[in-house]
């Protein structure tokens, strides 16, 4: 035991105590793996992130509908969601019902009248010369900033302002903060969670695979010393020891390079903002089981790699010598995840093509899995079997592919970490194609109207102003025409069934349903509603709209001539004129604005929405036209932005891999290209030879990401029920980053290239 | 008549004299020997008038015209198509085969592949090495190898050929063998060689040999 102890502890030494070029090639190693490192460190910190973004998210959602509990007085509030541009800007106004009203989470106390609260991104935002049109909208006193607790992220805007002229009332009444997670979201996909899983394996899997290459670099230099060792009278087991030490010296460096990144990473995070998602520094903490797990497994990987290099190779005292010709790449066990995948998705494909929803989605999953995870193992088969097929071509490609010919396996690897990340980006990208031709296609059954239209309750102490606010918003440019009016309903004596009412003037009823004449005084009964609406003459209920509680006296129907409903007028059962109401008084009701915008005009919606005023504040707003935050398809779409920013960091990761590797391959064949540069091979030829050598692998692993990811991608398409296609550009675009990133490395290796053919490479002595 | 001509070479390497006035002159069809201990800076010589290093002062005129005033691109062109070159260890591509490594110099100056697969095995057979044609370097002995490169050197048919240390690696009588054929086959093309060795034995096959003596600072001329 003391001997083996003593192995691994000379294998360290020599490591560390080489001189120079051992502390060159611990660098290199341990930069090639800490950058792996530093990315399993965030890859560690996903759950703790989405975790406590969820958990603050939680905390600041409120239940409605909660009974009132002793000795709590009720907070009532008014959600006011806006949209300024392309942002998302999220919001409440509040309003105390006592002194024992619960707080909003990241608050220290509820703002007062005027006052309001805003998060730092949005005071930033407002403080911006772009937050110049938002300004108007927030009058109000900053008197605080929201902290962390109240924030799901750092690019989170958010207000909650106070206010006494919300409505106060059972339906705005919480008595406390935080959503009782015993009831999980409702129609959680299975699908959802295959979208998620092949996130994680597509960008973890590379990872540990640019591991394993930052292990084996510098092998000959490794090779030269353990021969050494040998010279010396270390035996064959020693020497393996020894190299294990070696690899493990190599793993620690790469930890501990790779832990500094990540901290050093944190302290920019917040700064950061990829594709809309942004992280708190403090929610970048890895899950510690996680990353005792990437603790252990980077050495042991580290070793286990270093030891599988040297299983064909005796160490001999005069130099390491490969116990045969390098073995051909065996074929059945790099085919079976492909083969099992294959399998699986067979077993059911009868189902799957004729009843999609009967598929069996964990199946479908593990298929999917098994499908990606083979790439990386087919791959350094494919590039075998491929190279050894080209012949001919300019010298710089002979010189390519005859390099590739002897060993393609260093690079298979990489490109193979390369293929699932661009295997799986083609199948999300394939996945969201169909998602989003699904709601193309639902959104095929709204009109041009409803898609511009933009829609305002006005609450009921507002209303009365409501035909001056609708003034102010007719004169906004950008505002084709608005509709504005009061809304109440009724109900026969003894029935269940409301009808609802709408008073505004002539200009705005036309735009809701088809008359010819109209004149004040007038009443109209839209046909074509679920019920037949009220009779002339008959006596009814007057409710509140909302919560139709009977707030006035008996009231008789006017008048009504039935009329046809306009395109966006089909909700709407009686319209009337303020002078058809006869005398009742409904300045107390609802109003409703409904703008239909001019989509030429760029800034259309957030002119509307200033000129609202103080009812845009109080009011749900909605539009057609930025995307529904509460849609299903932003949970795509954020899954989509964050595998979009780990595919980038692991393209990225890809990128440094294969200079590394470029950039070795120069160095340890510094001789031949100085002898091939002073017989007057132009530096040109060189660097193509290079380029090729890059690019041909990666073209092989972009044929074979393009057939499994959009394979994949199809796969999901099918199952889901949703129109087949595939992303052409996105597959162009994914595609062209890989190539420019061959390139890009090709450049980086141009100074390595210049020393190395210059006359030193000639030396001997 | 003179075909290549260095007068008063310096070069250093950071604080390191290598050459301190260095001058030589070689004739068409000439073999001019190179000699000198480790370090006295031979190769460094060799490497100023092949035009692979420029020298910080001094001019190397071939055919009368001043390496210093060519483009890098245009020196890498004269040395692809004028002159050839052994070193030490043949130095060939590991991933090429022989025929491939001999053919390369032809390939780059526009030869179809065919054509110039076809020359370099003549020159293999003319070396005695056409066994070794389809093998890769690795697989060949060290004077197979350095044969090789020879074939290399010559398959363009060059005015000047550099050797430098071009038997170092090698034991005395494939020494012998190789330098019988390399001359051999330099004197049938009417190249000239400047070969650099610190082996008399080696020396001994030149029409003259130069001298760097006293290390880097002064070079002595003898009649061969």
């Amino acid at each position: 035991m003391k001997g083996w102890v003593n192995d691994l502890a000379l294998g360290v030494r020599i490591a560390f105590g080489g001189g120079r070029s051992s502390w060159r090639r611990l660098a290199l190693t341990g930069v090639s793996v800490g950058v792996g490192v530093a990315v399993l460190f965030v890859g560690a910190s996903a759950p703790t992130a989405f975790g406590e973004r969820q958990a603050r998210q939680d905390a600041s959602r409120v239940q409605p509908g909660e009974e009132r509990p002793p000795g709590v007085d009720p907070l009532y509030r008014a959600y006011a969601p806006e949209n300024f541009g392309r942002e998302e800007i999220m919001g409440s106004y509040v309003w105390p019902g006592g002194p024992r009203a619960p707080i909003p989470p990241g608050l220290q106390r509820i703002p007062g009248d005027g006052e309001i609260v805003v998060s730092p991104a949005l005071a930033d935002l407002l403080a911006s010369p772009k937050g110049e049109l938002l300004r108007p909208r927030f009058p109000q006193r900053v008197v605080g900033t929201i902290s962390q607790e109240g924030l799901i992220g750092p690019n989170h805007l958010l207000f909650i302002a106070g206010d006494s002229t919300i409505e106060k009332n059972d339906r705005t009444a919480f008595y406390s903060f935080g959503l009782d997670r015993a009831h999980p979201r409702a129609g959680t996909n299975p699908w959802y969670w295959a979208l998620g899983l092949i996130g994680a394996v597509v960008l973890l899997l590379p990872v540990l695979v640019f591991v394993t290459i930052g292990t084996r670099l510098a092998g000959p230099e490794r090779e030269r010393r353990l021969a050494a060792l040998r010279l010396l009278g270390a035996s064959a087991r020693q020497v393996r020891r020894i190299s294990t030490g070696d690899a493990l010296a190599g793993a620690v460096v790469g930890l501990v390079l790779g832990a500094g990144a990540f901290l050093g990473l944190r302290g920019f995070v917040e700064r950061v903002e990829l594709f809309g998602v942004s992280t708190f520094a403090s929610d970048l903490t890895p899950h510690p089981l996680l990353a005792l797990l990437v603790v252990v497994v980077v050495p042991v990987l580290s070793v286990a790699t270093a030891l599988v290099t040297m299983r064909g190779s005796v160490v001999d005292p005069l130099g390491v010598v490969r116990q045969s010709a390098p073995a051909r790449r065996r074929l059945w066990w790099r085919f079976a995840p492909i083969l099992a995948g294959v399998g699986l998705l067979a077993v059911q494909a009868e189902t799957l093509l004729e009843h999609p929803l009967r598929g069996n989605p964990e199946l479908t999953l593990a298929a999917v899995a098994l499908l990606l995870l083979g790439i990386p193992l087919v791959l350094p088969w494919v590039v075998e079997r491929s190279v050894g097929r080209f012949r001919g071509g300019p010298p710089s490609w002979q010189l390519a592919v005859r390099r590739l010919q002897m060993d393609s396996g260093s690079a298979a690897r990489v490109v193979g970490g390369v293929a699932v990340v661009l295997a799986g980006g083609i199948a999300l990208q394939t996945m969201m194609i169909g998602q989003e031709a699904g709601v193309r296609d639902r959104q095929l059954g709204v009109s041009d109207v409803e898609r511009n239209l933009f829609m305002a309750y006005v609450p009921e102490t507002l209303s009365a102003r409501i035909d001056a606010i609708a003034e102010d918003v007719r004169a906004t440019e950008g505002v084709r025409s608005v509709v504005a009016v009061r809304q109440f309903t009724v109900r026969r004596a003894g029935s269940v069934t409301p009808f609802g009412v709408s008073v505004g003037s002539c200009a705005s009823l036309r735009s809701i349903a088809r008359f010819d004449q109209c004149q004040d005084g007038d009443g109209f009964r839209v046909r074509g509603t679920s019920e037949e609406g009220p009779e002339a003459g008959e006596v009814v209920d007057v409710l509140d709209f909302a919560t139709q509680v009977r707030v006035s006296g008996q009231w008789t129907v006017p008048e009504l001539l039935d009329v046809e409903a306009s395109q966006n007028g089909s909700l709407y059962q009686v319209l009337l004129t303020p002078g058809a109401l006869g005398g009742l008084d409904v300045t107390g009701t609802r109003g409703r604005l409904e703008v239909v915008l001019d989509p030429s005009v760029p800034d259309a919606l957030d002119r509307a929405i200033t000129a609202f005023g103080p009812v845009g504040r109080h009011s749900l707003t909605r539009s057609f036209l930025p995307p529904d935050p509460e849609d299903k398809a932003s949970d795509y779409r954020t899954l989509r932005q964050v595998f979009l920013a780990g595919t980038l960091l692991v393209v990225v990761l890809a990128g440094a891999s294969l200079l590394v590797l470029a950039l070795e391959q120069v160095r340890t064949r510094r001789r031949p290209l100085a002898v091939l540069a002073a017989g007057g091979v132009p530096r040109s030829t060189l660097l193509w030879s290079l380029l090729w050598q890059n690019a041909v692998p990666l073209g092989l692993a972009v044929l074979v990401a393009v057939a499994v990811g959009s394979g994949t991608g199809l796969l999901y398409q099918r199952v889901s029920l949703l129109p087949l296609g595939l992303d052409l550009t996105g597959i162009g675009v994914l595609t062209a980053t890989v190539v420019g990133v061959a390139l890009l490395v090709t450049l980086c290796t141009l100074p390595a290239v210049r020393r190395a053919t210059g006359a030193t490479g000639l030396r001997a002595e | 008549m003179t075909l290549l001509s260095a007068t008063d070479l310096h070069k250093a390497f950071g604080p390191t004299p290598a050459l301190a006035g260095a001058g030589l002159s070689v004739d068409q069809g000439e073999i001019v020997a190179i000699m000198g201990p480790s370090g006295s800076g031979k190769s460094t010589l060799l490497h100023c008038l092949a035009g692979i290093l420029t020298p910080d002062a001094g001019e190397v005129h071939y055919r009368g015209v001043d390496l210093g005033t060519m483009s890098d691109g245009r020196r890498s062109e004269l040395r692809r198509t004028e002159f050839g070159f052994v070193f030490q260890f043949g130095r060939l591509v590991p991933e090429l085969s022989c025929v491939e490594n001999v053919a390369l110099p032809l390939r780059l100056a526009g030869v179809k592949r065919r054509d110039a697969e076809r020359r370099a095995t003549e020159w293999l057979e003319e070396l005695e090495v056409a066994d070794v044609a389809a093998k890769r370097p690795g697989e060949t002995s060290g004077g197979q190898g350095q044969r090789v490169a020879v074939a290399r050197a010559l398959v363009t048919s060059p005015k000047v050929i550099f050797a430098d240390e071009p038997t170092g690696a090698l034991d005395s009588l494939n020494g012998e063998r190789v330098m019988t054929l390399f001359l051999a086959a330099a004197r049938a093309t009417a190249a000239a060689v400047v070969l650099v060795t610190h082996e008399p034995r080696v020396a001994a096959y030149a029409d003259r040999e130069v001298v760097v003596r006293d290390g880097r600072s002064r070079l002595v001329e003898h009649a061969g």
